[in-house]
């Protein structure tokens, strides 16, 4: 194996050169000097997040196993910016003294995490997907617990890890199939001979239900409410839009790639699941007083309309999962954020506690403002094109129907949405929360948040570039 | 070019307004952007060419993979439409000098970024832009009515805002879906949109549910609810722009997605539409005759209205639509002026209940006459502005269905009745209020200018007319 091979896994390589620069800056820095961790980890994540913008060359590795392309490459990029954007946020939660003896573990966990995300979005065949599954899955587990004092957290913790472990039980159910059937793991030798028998089809089955657990589809989202409001904030959005994304990613490329014989079994069912995911997360967010746990089921919603993308098949519907995923990241961070910097500053967490937000901190306002509605998908902010695109995917092949019902939902969502902006712009309150100036950290992600969701509905140039490498069943 | 300044001048004054920090001199600055825009609308009337149907067209390239483009161009009645806002909302800001809202900034500039986005709705050409601009007008007015309306403004401003977003996300099914059936390479423009060849089932879906999109924002009954109480707790400014402008937007979305693209349909099923409309045309006017308080009458008498006007539009007859293009116009001045005449009552009396007023004419003789002017518009006496388009659109009506104008007709009679009852009972019979300032010096510009259109458009709706009929018959000839 060449240089020039080993690196095509340079994303990969990169961020485990930083995981090593943060342990060895935990290892060697000294008691007083300890704080120095953050601009270190900062300062190595940045470096990745623009090294990962080089031109990367097109290849395989390991006889196909790890696969890279443009569109592989796009997708990592976009899990970077996201990444990037959390550590920025997590700066004042991690300057907290409680925080102080482990701060560079929560970079190195997530780091971490993203490595695995990385095997699992490149790879070519069934092992390296479960192994980047399983390597962004249980470290996450980690970090869910990471406020290991909280009784909410360690539980939050527990749940993730006996969740994921059931479901990913049942993935390799479906994984053994597959094995079974054609005698081998390749995506493209098991595309080859891919038929339509019984036992192929549960192994599709299975393998939906496994990536239904993952991306916190209905009937399969139970844990997620729990744990999203267990969480740190930045963990829960580090959940909610990088691991989804990533998921979402590689659920579409195997569907694609691997199963298009099959393709009216799998559009049948996530048609069924599209509707109620997008209906039940809906109606659940509604009732949902805390910020967190509203956020969780808003975005068990925006996965439903994710599952809008895949289900055509279409070429214009993989360039519009992955466009819809950067501008998530974009809008989700957004309002996590100023959940995080409101819950850092004064550890409220509840809707009520917004009301009158917008008397006394009017920027902090409209930023949650521009995020929810680029969530409800209003224009012209991004989402609206996000999730206009998806529409359109879905009518491409003859969809209709479900665009009709997710158009429905889209309104539906928008009232529980608008209950958020209300609380903050109308409603009174006798003690709302004192103006407090946030810290550069919060600003510039925020700041940088903003101008995504402003821009990257306007800047034709993305869509067409993400466009130029998708491609259909 | 001149469309792009059309659009995006109001925007920077939005920009403008929203980072100030003196706000005393908020209200001076919207003035003076929306007086720019009203010179450089009057440089658009000017050079506008009516060989040509299509004037000052611009096309950029946006999404073009897509076949979304960054395209305007201004017809007759796009040129008209954009006329109509760039004159109103100078006046209503005039009319709004006496507010002093809290945070004038964002008020003023929340003002200038609705006309920007009506602006964008009037001249896109780009059936995925006419949708953006459309939502984008939306935001405004929301936030105007939720942060600066009267009591229980919160529940109405969420059913308005959720109403109207029900009904325009069907226009944007109905936009992709149409979408989708164009040629390759595909396109949103009003152009591909125009040369479908639609079967009379697609047609049926389609035009449904554009007719849900627009039924909601003008609105026809029975989707009118969340109508006269949000005119009732908006700021008059908010009821102003609501009335007088964005109503339009309906009518104009009518004019322009389905005459030219739905004839069979239209002129198969259009009846039950028109139904709809005269059903509501009479239910308002009957309600607006039993009416207590002066804006809740102004919201009924509005319902009445432009019912005849989307009927009139649904006819898809030449002679009847640039009836409604003429009333159109003369409604929207009206109405700012009724809402301007309630707005007065308001911080005169501290009350609109019309029981509470009476004789004012004997104290206010200035205001009087406005009163007068604005009424007599309102009920559609000859020479003043409603009666060419009124007069118009009951002969279209007529032409197309007697009984159908035979019961439309009543609403003229019904439309007087309120009105008189309303003047009669508010300024003449005995004085009930202590003391009535007439018009001070800046609302006096204010009422003058809209007396003068009113008078003026009352006396020569030719112009009007003579704007609209080129783009009217192009509409309709794209499928006969």
């Amino acid at each position: 194996m060449s240089f020039d091979q080993i690196l095509l896994m340079r994303n990969e390589l990169v961020l485990t050169i930083a995981l090593l620069i943060v342990l060895s800056a935990e290892i060697f820095l000294s008691q007083s000097k300890r704080k120095l961790v953050i601009p270190i980890a900062l300062g190595a994540f940045g470096m990745v997040t623009i090294i990962g913008w080089f031109p990367q060359a097109e290849g395989s590795l390991f006889g196909g196993m790890y696969q890279a392309d443009t569109l592989r490459w796009i997708m990592k990029n976009v899990l970077n910016i996201g990444v990037l954007l959390i550590f920025i946020q997590s700066v004042p939660w991690l300057h907290k003294p409680e925080q102080n003896y482990k701060m560079s573990e929560f970079y190195m966990i997530v780091i971490a995490a993203l490595i695995g995300m990385g095997f699992m979005v490149s790879s070519g065949d069934f092992l390296m997907f479960y192994l980047g599954l399983e390597t962004a899955t249980i470290p996450v587990a980690a970090l869910a617990a990471y406020d290991k004092g909280k009784r909410k957290s360690a539980e939050a913790g527990i749940k993730l890890i006996l969740s994921s472990a059931f479901s990913s039980g049942i993935l390799l159910y479906g994984l053994s199939m597959i094995y079974g059937t054609t005698g081998s793991v390749y995506f493209n030798d098991v595309a080859q001979s891919w038929g339509t028998s019984q036992i192929q089809m549960i192994a599709v089955v299975f393998f939906i239900t496994g990536m239904a657990f993952k991306l916190s589809l209905v009937p399969f989202h139970l844990w997620t409410a729990d744990v999203y409001e267990g969480s740190p904030v930045l963990v829960t959005s580090f959940l909610s839009v990088i691991s989804k994304a990533a998921a979402a990613f590689i659920f579409m490329i195997v569907l694609f790639k691997v199963f298009p014989v099959m393709s009216d079994l799998w559009q049948n069912i996530l048609y069924l699941i599209t509707i109620i995911t997008i209906t039940l997360g809906n109606i659940f967010a509604i009732r949902q007083k805390n910020m967190k746990r509203f956020l969780a089921f808003s975005s068990i919603a925006q996965a439903g309309f994710i599952l809008l993308g895949v289900i055509g098949g279409n070429s214009m519907g993989m360039t519009a999962v992955i466009y819809f995923a950067l501008i998530y990241i974009f809008s989700n961070l957004a309002a996590f954020g100023v959940v995080a910097a409101i819950s850092n500053q004064t550890g409220k967490e509840y809707m009520d506690d917004y009301n009158g937000l917008y008397r006394t901190n009017p920027k902090l306002s409209l930023v949650m403002m521009l995020a929810l509605f680029s969530l409800a998908g209003i224009p012209p902010v991004a989402g609206f094109f996000g999730k206009f695109f998806l529409f359109m995917a879905a009518a491409k092949s003859g969809y209709y129907i479900l665009v009709l019902i997710a158009v429905i939902n889209t309104i539906i969502s928008l009232y529980y949405y608008l209950l958020v902006v209300k609380a903050m712009f109308v409603n009174h309150s006798d003690h709302p929360i004192a103006w407090f100036k946030s810290d550069w950290a919060t600003r510039t992600a925020l700041i940088a948040s903003v101008f995504g969701l402003m821009l990257t509905g306007f800047i034709s140039y993305i869509w067409e570039y993400i466009a130029a490498f998708s491609f259909g069943i | 070019m001149l469309t792009l300044v059309v659009i995006f001048l109001p925007l920077l004054f939005s920009a403008i307004l929203f980072g100030l920090r003196k706000s005393q001199i908020a209200w001076r600055i919207a003035l003076m952007g929306a007086l720019a825009e009203l010179v450089v609308t009057l440089i658009a009337f000017v050079g506008f060419d009516t060989q040509n149907v299509f004037n000052y067209t611009s096309d950029l390239n946006w999404i073009s993979r897509l076949g979304v483009n960054f395209s305007f161009a201004m017809d007759g009645i796009s040129l008209l439409m954009v006329g109509l806002t760039a004159t109103l909302v100078p006046i209503i800001i005039l009319a709004d000098s006496k507010h002093n809202p809290v945070r004038p900034g964002s008020f003023y500039g929340l003002i200038m970024f609705m006309q920007s986005a009506l602006m964008g709705v009037f001249t896109a050409t780009d059936g995925l832009l006419f949708y953006i601009f459309w939502e984008a007008a939306l935001l405004p007015i929301f936030f105007i009515v939720s942060m600066w309306g009267g009591e229980n403004r919160v529940k109405i401003t969420l059913k308005f805002f959720i109403y109207t977003i029900f009904g325009s996300l069907f226009m944007l099914v109905a936009l992709v879906y149409l979408y989708s059936l164009t040629p390759a390479p595909q396109s949103f423009s009003f152009q591909s949109l125009y040369a479908l060849d639609l079967s009379l089932s697609q047609q049926l879906f389609v035009g449904l549910s554009f007719f849900l999109a627009f039924a909601v924002k003008i609105p026809i009954f029975p989707f009118h609810t969340w109508q006269p109480n949000t005119y009732v707790v908006a700021p008059m400014a908010g009821s102003m722009l609501l009335s007088g402008i964005m109503l339009k937007m309906g009518v104009y979305g009518m004019l322009r997605l389905m005459v030219p693209l739905l004839p069979e349909a239209m002129s198969q099923y259009g009846i039950y539409g028109i139904v709809l409309a005269v059903i509501g045309l009479i239910y308002a006017s009957i309600i607006a005759i039993n009416q207590q308080e002066v804006k809740r009458l102004i919201a009924y008498s509005s319902l009445a209205h432009v019912g005849l006007i989307a009927a009139a539009v649904l006819t898809a007859t030449a002679g009847s639509i640039s009836g409604a293009v003429v009333q159109m116009i003369a409604h929207g001045v009206n109405v700012v002026g009724m809402f301007m005449i309630a707005n007065i009552f308001l911080l005169r009396t501290q009350t609109t209940q019309i029981s509470n007023l009476g004789g004012i004419a004997a104290i206010a003789p200035r205001f009087a006459i406005f009163f007068m002017v604005v009424m007599l518009g309102s009920v559609a006496l000859p020479l003043t502005s409603g009666f060419p388009g009124e007069f118009m659109m009951l002969a279209g009506l007529f032409a197309y269905n007697p009984y159908i104008a035979a019961v439309a007709g009543v609403s003229v009679v019904l439309g007087a009745v309120y009105m008189f009852r309303l003047y009669q009972r508010s300024m003449y019979a005995e004085l009930k209020v202590e003391k009535f300032e007439d018009l001070d010096t800046t609302e006096s510009v204010a009422a003058i200018i809209i007396v003068a259109l009113i008078l003026v458009f009352g006396l020569y709706p030719g112009f009007i007319t003579s704007l609209a009929e080129p783009a009217i018959n192009a509409l309709l000839a794209y499928k006969a």
